[in-house]
């Protein structure tokens, strides 16, 4: 039983893996966009480094 | 791009065509009023007589559908109809119906809603709701030097992800209309129209660089979301990370959603070139003065 929920949880991950395409920029933060349901979300989990702006 | 049931017909006197780069649209109209007015918003080389034998990207008609001077205008790009209007609103609502027609029929660009200057080879985007003051620091910014490639559409080519031209008369609105003569008294502020749905709206003509380089592609350097608050005691211009500026972007694009993956990749190129900032502000000589060291 264990090792079906196992292979089932296995299989969902892979197909999030396929589904999804990830971009992380320069500043550590990234985006995310499902070629399944063609949603984008941000990824609340990166944590961007911000920099001032480059000013005299 | 349209279905041009045009083509079929007899083209009459009062049809015209606008070749901007990089879009043209025919114009079928028995509005000679509407072809007078257009001719002092764009210069004599882009309006022409249509040639029967050519395919433009888009059909714009803008007729009286019944007899009789009462009755309004119907404004549709073939069979899909924009917008009525009585004849004193004809040219905001045909200027409107222009843009309608780039953000509801052309794919081959990754559209954003958009304000676009550039200096340098490098361009400034400036996305932004109406009512932000961006067409208004898009005005100030043209009249002091840079060179405008639109205050309305910023078009991202899906292929280098360059940033593409679509020079058009720039739309003021209401307060901004008096501010920006006022500030530069030499601009040239044309068909002024009160009435309508987005209060007094007028043209501002671009300068004559901005015509002649709109076939000039730029590389995005800065993104930047203007926020014109008079409570504002003081410039604030923040750096922002660049995922939220990619969903910001995708927010305002007229086409993400349509172009998905290819929507996702151009914009995610994008978006790693540039750098990204909020500005809120209340005084536009600041302003103009922040975004002159910025960029």
């Amino acid at each position: 039983m264990d090792v079906n929920l196992g292979y089932a949880a296995w299989l969902a991950q892979k197909s999030t893996e396929i589904d999804t395409l990830e971009l992380t920029f320069d500043d550590s933060s990234s985006v995310f966009f499902s070629l399944s349901d063609h949603t984008t979300c941000i990824n609340v989990t990166s944590e961007p480094e911000i920099q001032e702006p480059n000013l005299d | 791009m349209l279905h041009q049931s045009l083509r079929y017909k007899s083209l009459i006197l009062t049809d015209f065509v606008i070749n901007t780069v990089p879009f043209s649209v025919l114009v079928s109209s028995r509005s000679q009023a509407l072809h007078t007015a257009v001719s002092q918003l764009y210069p004599p080389q882009l309006v022409l007589a249509p040639e029967p034998e050519k395919i433009y990207d888009f059909c714009l008609t803008v007729e009286r559908k019944w007899a009789g001077w009462g009755r309004p205008y119907h404004v549709s790009a073939g069979q899909q109809h924009f917008r009525m209007t009585d004849s004193a609103q004809v040219v905001p609502v045909f200027e409107w119906g222009f843009n309608w027609c780039i953000a509801s029929y052309q794919h081959q660009y990754l559209a954003i809603h958009a304000a676009v200057l550039e200096r340098h080879g490098k361009a400034l985007i400036m996305p932004a709701p109406p009512g932000s003051g961006k067409s208004t620091l898009c005005a100030a910014m043209m009249l002091e030097g840079w060179r405008l490639l639109s205050d309305e559409m910023c078009l991202v080519d899906l292929t280098d992800g360059s940033i593409v031209p679509c020079v058009r008369p720039v739309s003021l609105k209401n307060q901004s209309l008096k501010l920006v003569q006022s500030w530069y008294p030499s601009a040239q502020i044309r068909q002024i129209t009160t009435g309508t749905t987005k209060g007094t709206v007028g043209y501002l003509l671009p300068l004559a660089d901005s015509w002649q380089a709109r076939g000039q592609t730029a590389t995005a350097a800065w993104v930047v979301f203007p926020q014109y608050n008079v409570n504002q005691t003081q410039l604030q211009l923040s750096p922002i990370s660049k995922a939220d500026a990619f969903m910001h972007l995708a927010n305002n694009s007229f086409n993400y959603a349509v172009l998905a993956e290819h929507g996702f990749n151009s914009l995610g190129r994008l978006t790693q070139q540039i750098q990204a900032y909020r500005l809120e502000y209340a005084d536009i000589k600041q302003a103009l003065s922040e975004l002159s060291q910025l960029c």
